[in-house]
């Protein structure tokens, strides 16, 4: 459970990084690419406004150009001397050719002029080319007229019209007018008017393209329009153009929904004419190259945001790995393999802290050896002790006893009192070995009650039963001799009569048990609890049972133990057991 | 790992959406097809009305995905002729024809073949029998003789005796302009004497039809003439003696004569079609039948009264005066 929490939160801190890049990177490509539209949309339309700007004052100098260069035509016609004097009344034929022929230099060869006339207020007429005039129009009525007259000698520009003045022709034409005056300029002459090709205007605003869409057209000062792309229909009614708000309005940019069409409209006005030429352009064009413009910028971002996953995927996979086998070596630590070593693959934090966990795990690698040799070692030494512990006191009643023997000359008996004593020590030594077959210690067990039966004659008798399969079961040295010691000056010595010691090993489940069974004094409960706790300031051979039970527990462990039982007035039985282990080195001496 | 593929999952699902998006409003951006529209007229031999509807037609493709071709049989009653090449234009298999039958009956079955070809087909001006057809662009001829009869009651007072110099006895044009016409009259001057003449498409019989009315001293309150060439006949007929006695007349069509008598005051008001506006819609409906709208099956176009006193409006000149937009103005000399 533990570690599968681990695990997850570990995947979590790879997952959030690549989210984190991920989000920090879309943010930044989505508010770079909002910020750029927006920026190209304005430098769209401002580009697209200045181009327009630029076509209409292109068309605004045509024009005017055309215009100064027809108000020329008619200068050369309204000062001229020939004029002035003939529609001041000289009704001189000669002076009225020399007028045609005058008419003839400026405007032979100009297919751009339709016609021309002067129209005297004597009701005088010439026209170029002689010219029929319609009996059924009357001129007065006509705006170019009627515009001459209020403008008075500075030249009028109509709109575009359909000239009806000459009999049997109806031009589309755009025609200048001017009311010319005697030499002293106080009076007023007559009209000259100059009639356009209107293909001209014409010419010059069709070959204009705004875009797709866009168009340019012109109006006059009054609102009629002088030329426009779908005028026919505007007529009919079926299209509609801003002409009225564009007269009140200053030269500029203008935004107008028509026909449910967003345009711009840019207009400046020709101060010659008075005409105002309008370009129109479609919001929608703009956006069209603002849509393309998106998608491109919708591709950078789909990449950059794809690119941003693979190489923060490989940022955070890079550097969680090393966490992911920091975990992994800190996970088999805990379950004691204090071996694992991690491998450092960069000098970055995480190599710092494998480093470091490499460092605790290697010290608390020497501090459990260092351990473990410490205990090894105090319980040797303390083993020699102990073993040591056991000799003098036993040595000196037993010399003793030889001394008495002899002094009574029993030969026999002194032999085998020293020959088990010899053979005692020998076993008690046993070349410093800590375990020994049981065979051994029984043996040894054995010449210790054989030298006691003798130092308290025939007070002492004992029974050995060994079970043959635990012969060269090992056990640890000088079990037996320190309890049986115990029974002997704690339980028999004070026992009237014969005192009787019974030794029982035998195996039970893998267990050795040894029994030692007296019919001593016994001992009461309180004897009982403190049995332990004797210490070596009890006198007697000094190798008490509680260093027989150290030994077992500092050996064994747990595995091993010791029990007394024992009734006041019966006896004590003393029960011994550890595990059973064979002799590892073979057979003993 | 399986995080790791969940991430890869939903950014590649992105990824591929975002692509589709792409590829969609492209797609969307170029979808609209160019579409081929075959114009199939009476004659190949434009008069001014025919090069009004064509220049409102070329005006209508403006903007729009479309190609065109005009076709035209070999004179206006060339009938053999035009439904020969409309069965040439269906092995075509245009997207969409605009045609002005030479024929009424005898054009009818061939409308039906366009159509079952899948062809959108839009008539301009002159119809067929049958309604075979998307729409029907075209002067409601019915409006424009009851305009006329209008007009022309405005100009008397009480009349006794009323002339209709009509074109051909039985055309279709003729038989609806002079029931609007009577119609109107009925309505005006209940009491009011109606007499008919058919100049069968002759500025001559009309002519020689008026000029013995006037001269037998018939009286004539009020005459309406229905179509250019009567209206031309009669006012040749009436011009000798308009000074004399005006006779109220209304006149039909456009053209240069008529214009003239119109400024000299021979005629008093022309009832005109409108044939820019005419082809411009005809265009138009047919880009929306092509498109799968649905299309009114008849449209009118209407008329306008032109008089002495209007006829330079601005809106009128253009009517009456038309110029091609591309070349400027047609020299009407």
């Amino acid at each position: 459970m533990k570690h599968l929490k681990w695990y997850q939160r570990f995947k979590s801190i790879q997952s959030s990084m690549v989210f984190a890049f991920v989000f920090l990177i879309t943010f930044i490509v989505i508010t770079s690419s909002t910020i750029s539209l927006i920026f190209a949309r304005q430098s769209a339309r401002d580009s697209a406004v200045a181009y327009t700007e630029q076509i209409i004052e292109q068309i605004s100098n045509n024009i005017e150009y055309y215009v100064r260069e027809m108000d020329n035509v008619a200068r050369g016609l309204t000062f001229s001397l020939d004029v002035i004097e003939y529609f001041e009344g000289d009704t001189d034929i000669g002076t009225k050719n020399r007028v045609k022929l005058q008419m003839e230099k400026l405007l032979t060869g100009r297919e751009d002029i339709i016609a021309a006339s002067l129209f005297g207020y004597n009701q005088d007429v010439i026209s170029y080319q002689d010219k029929e005039l319609n009996p059924y129009v009357n001129i007065t009525d006509s705006k170019w007229y009627k515009g001459a007259v209020v403008f008075s000698g500075k030249p009028y520009v109509t709109a575009s019209y359909v000239q009806n003045i000459y009999q049997g022709s109806y031009p589309w034409v755009v025609s200048m007018s001017s009311e010319f005056k005697n030499l002293e300029g106080d009076k007023s002459l007559g009209v000259l008017v100059i009639d356009m090709n209107y293909k001209i205007i014409n010419d010059i605003c069709n070959k204009v393209t705004l875009g797709d869409k866009g168009y340019v057209y012109i109006i006059d000062g009054n609102g009629a329009i002088v030329w426009h792309p779908s005028q026919k229909l505007i007529n009919t009614g079926i299209y509609d153009e801003v002409v009225e708000d564009m007269i009140l309005l200053d030269d500029g940019n203008y935004e107008f929904t028509q026909n449910d069409e967003q345009k711009i409209y840019t207009m400046t006005t020709s101060s010659l004419t008075g005409w105002r030429i309008i370009g129109v352009t479609y919001e929608d064009e703009l956006v069209k190259n603002q849509s393309r413009m998106a998608l491109l910028f919708i591709g950078v971002a789909a990449i950059s945001i794809l690119v941003s996953f693979v190489i923060s995927s490989v940022i955070a996979a890079t550097l969680s790995k090393p966490i992911k086998k920091l975990r992994k070596s800190m996970v088999k630590v805990q379950g004691g393999n204090l071996e694992e070593v991690v491998e450092i693959e960069n000098n970055n934090e995480i190599g710092e802290l494998s480093h470091t966990f490499n460092a605790m795990t290697r010290d608390i690698r020497s501090l459990i050896e260092a351990n473990n040799k410490e205990q090894k070692l105090k319980r040797q030494s303390e083993l020699k002790a102990l073993q040591a512990q056991i000799n003098p006191h036993f040595l000196y009643n037993t010399l003793d006893s030889i001394i008495w023997m002899s002094m009574a000359d029993k030969k026999e008996e002194v032999v085998e009192m020293t020959s088990s004593l010899a053979k005692l020590f020998r076993l008690s030594i046993n070349r410093g070995k800590e375990m020994i077959p049981i065979a051994d210690e029984v043996s040894h067990v054995e010449h210790y009650l054989t030298i006691q039966k003798y130092r308290y004659s025939d007070k002492l008798t004992y029974s050995i039963e060994l079970d043959d399969k635990l012969r060269h079961v090992t056990t640890l040295k000088l079990l037996l001799q320190p309890v049986v010691e115990n029974a002997i000056y704690h339980g028999l010595k004070y026992k009237e009569g014969g005192g009787h010691i019974a030794l029982n090993i035998y195996q039970e489940n893998e267990q050795v048990v040894m029994k030692i069974n007296d019919n001593g004094v016994g001992m009461t409960p309180e004897q009982l609890d403190n049995i332990f706790e004797t210490k070596e300031s009890s006198k007697g051979s000094g190798v008490g049972v509680l260093n027989v039970y150290e030994r077992l527990k500092l050996y064994y462990g747990d595995e091993a133990g010791m029990t007394y039982n024992s009734t006041l007035g019966i006896g004590t039985t003393v029960t011994i057991y550890f595990p059973v282990r064979m002799e590892v080195t073979g057979d003993e001496a | 790992m399986k995080h790791k593929r969940l991430w890869l999952a939903v950014v590649g699902m992105l990824l591929v959406l975002l692509v589709l998006t792409v590829t969609v409003t492209i797609r969307t951006n170029n979808r609209e097809r160019t579409r081929h529209v075959v114009i199939v007229l009476k004659s190949r031999e434009y008069s001014e009305f025919w090069q009004e509807v064509i220049s409102g037609a070329i005006k209508g493709t403006e903007n729009e995905n479309i190609t065109y071709e005009i076709v035209g049989g070999e004179d206006e009653n060339d009938v053999t002729g035009q439904i020969a090449l409309l069965n040439k234009v269906i092995e075509q298999k245009p997207d969409g024809i605009i045609l002005a039958a030479s024929d009424h009956f005898r054009i009818d079955p061939i409308t039906k073949n366009i159509m079952d070809a899948g062809i959108k087909l839009v008539l301009v001006d002159s119809g067929v029998t049958g309604d075979n057809y998307n729409s029907f662009v075209s002067t409601e001829n019915y409006m424009a003789g009851y305009k006329a009869g209008l007009e022309l009651g405005e100009l008397m007072n009480n009349p006794e005796y009323v002339v209709i110099v009509n074109h051909v006895q039985g055309a279709l044009t003729a038989i609806e302009r002079e029931q609007g016409f009577k119609d109107a009259m009925k309505m005006l001057y209940n009491d009011a004497t109606i007499g008919i003449f058919y100049a069968n498409d002759k500025e001559e019989a009309a002519e020689r039809y008026v000029t013995q009315l006037i001269q037998y001293g018939i009286q004539i309150d009020g005459i309406v003439a229905l179509n250019e060439v009567s209206t031309i006949g009669t006012a040749n007929a009436l011009n000798p003696y308009h000074e004399l006695i005006h006779v109220p007349f209304v006149g039909m069509d456009n053209s240069i004569d008529e214009i003239r008598y119109l400024e000299k005051g021979v005629i008093d008001k022309l009832i005109v079609q409108q044939p820019f506006y005419m082809g411009y819609t005809s265009m138009g409906t047919l880009i929306d039948a092509m498109k799968g709208d649905r299309v009114k099956d008849k449209i009118d176009t209407g008329s306008k009264v032109i008089t002495r006193d209007n006829m330079y409006d601005e809106v009128n000149q253009m009517l009456l005066f038309p110029f091609n937009e591309s070349e400027g103005p047609l020299d009407t000399e």
